[in-house]
């Protein structure tokens, strides 16, 4: 039994994603025909989605736990392969080519928000509903792989992000992944359906209103309107601020604190850090806008934009790329830094950067006393150098992807600004950049080659960069039997037992 | 005399510095006076030079071994006190106001190469005489600061790099100093003098070449024609880039080379992957500028380029700010990247590159294998794990340091561009940047603040940045350090 199993738990995975889309599409197609809109789009995928579905889920097996390799391909797969099934509605729905169909669709599973739409007139109610419901499966799915699987397979630091976890604190990927998976989901739907009512409240129309709170709790940014927030005023910004702000804070944190233990909020090392940067960022940006808004306006616009782009959302209260110059560079800064380890944001995450500046004054006190003996802390944690390791490799990978992809860019005729903001805002999932990828840009404006490297810099970016790099390795592609000769061992010991 | 002795070996080396610095200016005096071009301000920094040098030579003491507190003073008071005085004659002698000098200044003691000038016309020969030769002072400097001091602090990882620094070997700080700086200095002195007459023999004439040779082996870039290699035609360019080549190569692999171990340079991984990156740079940049220049002109300017960027020297052979964006995004990656560790080069160094890469690569194999012992090599040496942190902490706080001060210009009033590769160009130790402090133009319209800022990122980025902010940490200003050297 355990030997069959064997190489079948990615397409088990893979085999519940898909199953799962073709349930929601079909949803969807019936929402389509009742709202008015051309269900066909919607069916088609639906039935393209469960006949690749099916099969597969059938051939996977989850009873064995997965190896290290096999966890990594089920992730790996998950996200490009339904991105994939994902560009079918937006070719039959909204007569887009292909290469921006796939760019919309990843920008949406990997819950990124960059658009590659030009014309927000010839899209569909029902396919804006979807688009925006693609970017709430990405988060949540997001979020379960950064609190359950991650951390198990010891990817770019994750091992101690999330060292209380609800759910029972086993080392076994798949009891750990149902426990906490539940757990984060009732928390999101929970903050999705307040966030819903709060923009009702607010004076959204239920329609916007559901769509802007399924792209607001996954920390994603897609807007049906063209013109993002600022067709709304200034009561739904409030309520925007406030739940991208509670998106952006690692759920399992949140989890704890709605369980009622509030305190450990405060406690948060990274929670206090965010707390401060959104201070700093916010006051700076208000310094700045002193003059191109008014009063209470200028508070409004910059605590917005600020929040909405270091938790990785990209919503914009403002068209921020007409903005003065040293409003722009602030943003671009915040699209580094990136929310909360275990929430649905991109970016490098606080978490990490705290790691490196304390490393970083431990190395500069080590300059005078080289054979002092000083501890990593973070908080009340020390940090393993393993992590801090991880944590360096992380950032280097990202930022040769960055600068890579920026250079590339430039080569290919856009401009510094563009490709730099470009780069920044597909790697770090953020949405929209500067110049003419800006909040009322559309991704349309670059060249395709550029589009399709885009593409990659959201989909490595979404899955910490590392674990997609570990593709590139040799070793990766060298047949599994010899990586897996404990598994096996295990197997024929089982055997002998039996016989 | 042990107890007398501590603290006042910062004394000492700053009193040595300034007596051989008033001497030097007092050459430059005579000049200008034979010359009869201004000479004022040569008197009076030569005067002052010499007024301190004395001062503080009766309170320096060599006695005893330096405590690494004294080390790092030290280092930090001769970069801090050289600049200021250098300043003077450009503001007595020359156009510059004080701010405008002191940037002047420090941008030729750290071998940078921004400038100030934006009248050529009004400067004096021996003016850009002294302009050149701080950056030639700068250069040895840095050299020996690089080969013998900061491996025997461990600052930055510099204790692997240099393995084996010419000269007998000794483990004390101030005997190795004095070997490995007679040693490189010979080399250093060679190499200029050979540059200058393949200078004078591919056509400048004498002032330039000597001006050029001083300014092409510290990696330094200060011209003294306004257009820097354009107007000096095709050979040249291609002497001086030879010649840069040697300027961004370790010093001391270079002179074990001269000195019978030919081979000594190409078994250096550093070296060939500095061969490697100036390869790839300048066909990169050949066959971005062949539909503007042709092939053969193209190939000239992308191996001038590459090589004038990488070693942050910052000649240029033809007005870069203008070329296409897509060879700017070469260009900036270049700088970046920088020389190698041994040489005057500025910017990170090539073989920190290499090792982050190496831990890279091994951390994403960990991922498959998390409990696998993998060692990063370099060559045939295991990089230990105390030099792995200590480079990834400089890299983070040179990003950090580079990030700050663009920001910091922006909202000083630059444009994004021109903010990003002023930072970039003062930090790296290169000289021009794109846009508004381009090759052919000047740091001269930055706001004052901007121009301060910028000084202040020229010594941080020549000094390796961790040495500037030990500094501001607590254990830097606690009572003098019971840890000796040894």
């Amino acid at each position: 039994m355990p030997r069959g199993n064997r190489g079948r738990f990615a397409p088990f995975v893979i085999g519940t994603g898909l199953l799962a889309l073709t349930a929601a599409l079909l949803a969807f197609a019936l929402y389509a025909a009742i709202i008015g809109d051309p269900p066909g789009p919607f069916l088609v995928t639906g039935l393209l989605a469960g006949t690749l579905g099916l099969p597969t889920r059938l051939y996977g097996r989850s009873g064995q736990e997965p190896s290290r390799r096999e966890a990594l391909i089920g992730v790996l797969l998950l996200w490009s392969l339904i991105p994939a099934v994902g560009i079918v509605p937006y070719v039959l729905g909204a007569g887009m080519t292909p290469l921006n169909a796939f760019f919309e669709s990843m920008s949406g599973f990997t819950a990124t928000g960059a658009t590659a739409i030009g014309d927000f007139d010839a899209v569909p109610a029902a396919l804006f509903m979807w688009r925006a419901f693609t970017q709430w499966i990405g988060g949540i799915g997001i979020v379960v792989v950064f609190v359950a699987v991650f951390p198990q397979l010891a990817i770019a630091g994750r091992q101690i992000f999330n060292a209380e976890l609800p759910g029972p604190t086993e080392e076994r990927i798949t009891p750990r992944l149902r426990t906490t998976a539940l757990a984060v989901l009732s928390l999101y739907v929970g903050l999705s359906a307040a966030c819903a009512f709060a923009y009702v409240l607010a004076g959204m129309d239920p329609y916007a209103a559901v769509a802007h709170a399924f792209t607001t709790v996954a920390a994603a940014g897609f807007s049906p309107e063209a013109r993002s927030f600022e067709a709304y005023g200034a009561a739904v910004d409030w309520v925007a601020i406030t739940f991208m702000s509670l998106a952006a804070v690692n759920f399992a944190l949140l989890f704890r604190a709605f369980m009622g233990r509030p305190r450990d909020l405060a406690r948060d090392p990274e929670l206090r850090a965010y707390v401060v940067i959104v201070l700093i960022a916010g006051s700076l940006l208000s310094f700045h806008l002193i003059g191109t808004y008014e009063g209470a306006e200028v508070l409004r616009h910059s605590f917005f934009q600020t929040i909405s782009i270091l938790t990785t959302t990209g919503y914009a209260s403002a068209d921020f790329d007409a903005w003065p110059d040293a409003a722009r560079a602030t943003l671009l800064l915040l699209m580094f830094v990136g929310g909360s380890a275990g929430s649905a944001a991109g970016g490098i995450k606080v978490m990490r950067w705290l790691i490196l500046g304390a490393h970083t004054v431990r190395e500069v006190r080590r300059a005078l006393h080289p054979r002092a003996i000083l501890p990593l802390n973070v908080g009340l944690r020390t940090i393993p150098e393993e992590v801090l390791r991880a944590i360096g490799a992380f950032l280097m990978l990202y930022g040769a992807l960055l600068v890579g992809s920026a250079t590339l860019l430039v080569y290919l005729g856009t401009d510094f600004l563009t490709a730099f903001s470009a780069a920044a805002a597909t790697v770090g999932n953020v949405g929209p950049g500067l110049g003419a990828v800006g909040p009322m840009g559309s991704y349309d404006a670059l060249p395709a080659a550029g589009r399709a490297v885009l593409i990659f810099n959201m989909f490595a970016g979404r899955l910490e960069v590392v674990s997609v790099f570990v593709l590139f390795t040799f070793r990766w592609w060298r047949l599994p039997r010899r990586l897996e000769r404990g598994p096996r061992r295990e197997a024929r010991a089982s055997r002998r037992q039996r016989s | 005399m042990n107890t007398r002795a501590r603290g006042r070996y910062a004394p000492l080396l700053i009193s040595v510095t300034c007596l051989g610095l008033s001497l030097v200016l007092a050459l430059f005096a005579v000049a200008a006076l034979a010359r009869n071009e201004p000479w004022r301000g040569f008197v009076v920094a030569a005067t002052l030079a010499g007024v301190m040098g004395g001062a503080l030579l009766s309170v320096g003491r060599s006695g005893r071994e330096p405590s690494r507190r004294e080390a790092l003073l030290a280092v930090l008071a001769v970069w801090g006190v050289v600049p200021l005085i250098g300043a003077i004659p450009f503001t007595i002698d020359g156009p510059l106001g004080p701010l405008d000098a002191l940037f002047e200044s420090a941008s030729g003691f750290t071998t940078t190469g921004a400038t100030m000038l934006t009248d050529f016309s009004v400067v004096s020969h021996t003016l850009f005489l002294w302009r050149a030769v701080t950056q030639w002072i700068g250069g040895i400097g840095i050299i020996v600061l690089f080969i013998a001091t900061f491996p025997q602090l461990a600052i930055a990882g510099r204790q692997l790099f240099v393995t084996e620094a010419p000269g007998p070997e000794t483990d004390r700080f101030l005997p190795r100093l004095r070997s490995t700086a007679m040693a490189i200095l010979l080399v250093y002195g060679l190499l200029t003098v050979a540059c200058a007459f393949a200078y004078r023999l591919a056509g400048m004439s004498p002032f330039d070449a000597v001006a050029n040779a001083f300014t092409t082996l510290s990696a330094g870039g200060f011209s003294p024609a306004a257009r820097s290699f354009e107007d000096y035609g095709p050979a040249l360019s291609w002497v001086g880039a030879v010649f840069m080549l040697f300027a961004g190569a370790n010093f001391a692999l270079v002179y074990r080379a001269f000195a019978g171990r030919p081979w000594a340079l190409w078994n250096d991984p550093e070296f060939r992957t500095y061969v490697a990156v100036l390869a790839a740079g300048a066909l990169g940049l050949s066959a971005l500028l062949a539909a503007q220049y042709g092939w053969g002109e193209a190939l000239r300017h992308g191996v001038f380029q590459a090589l004038s960027i990488t070693t942050s020297t910052g000649y240029a052979s033809a007005d870069f700010a203008e070329w296409p964006t897509a060879t700017h995004g070469l260009l900036v990656a270049m700088m970046l990247i920088g020389g190698s560790a041994g040489s005057a080069a500025g910017g990170v160094k090539v073989v920190r590159w290499l090792i982050l890469a190496r831990v890279t690569t091994r951390e994403v194999r960990h991922i498959m294998h998390p409990r696998a012992v993998l060692p990063v090599r370099l060559g045939t040496r295991i990089v230990p794990d105390d030099v792995i942190r200590a480079v990834s902490a400089f890299i983070t706080l040179y990003v950090v340091l580079l990030v700050i001060t663009a920001v910091g210009l922006v909202l000083l009033g630059s444009d994004e561009v021109t903010a990003l590769s002023a930072a970039l160009a003062t930090l790296g130790n290169i000289g021009p940047g794109f846009a508004g402090v381009g090759p052919m133009a000047s740091y001269a319209e930055l706001h004052p603040v901007a121009k301060a800022w910028l000084t202040f990122a020229m010594i941080a980025g020549r000094l390796e940045v961790v040495t500037v902010f030990v500094v501001f940490t607590r254990a830097w200003w606690r009572r003098p350090s019971r840890h000796a050297l040894r």
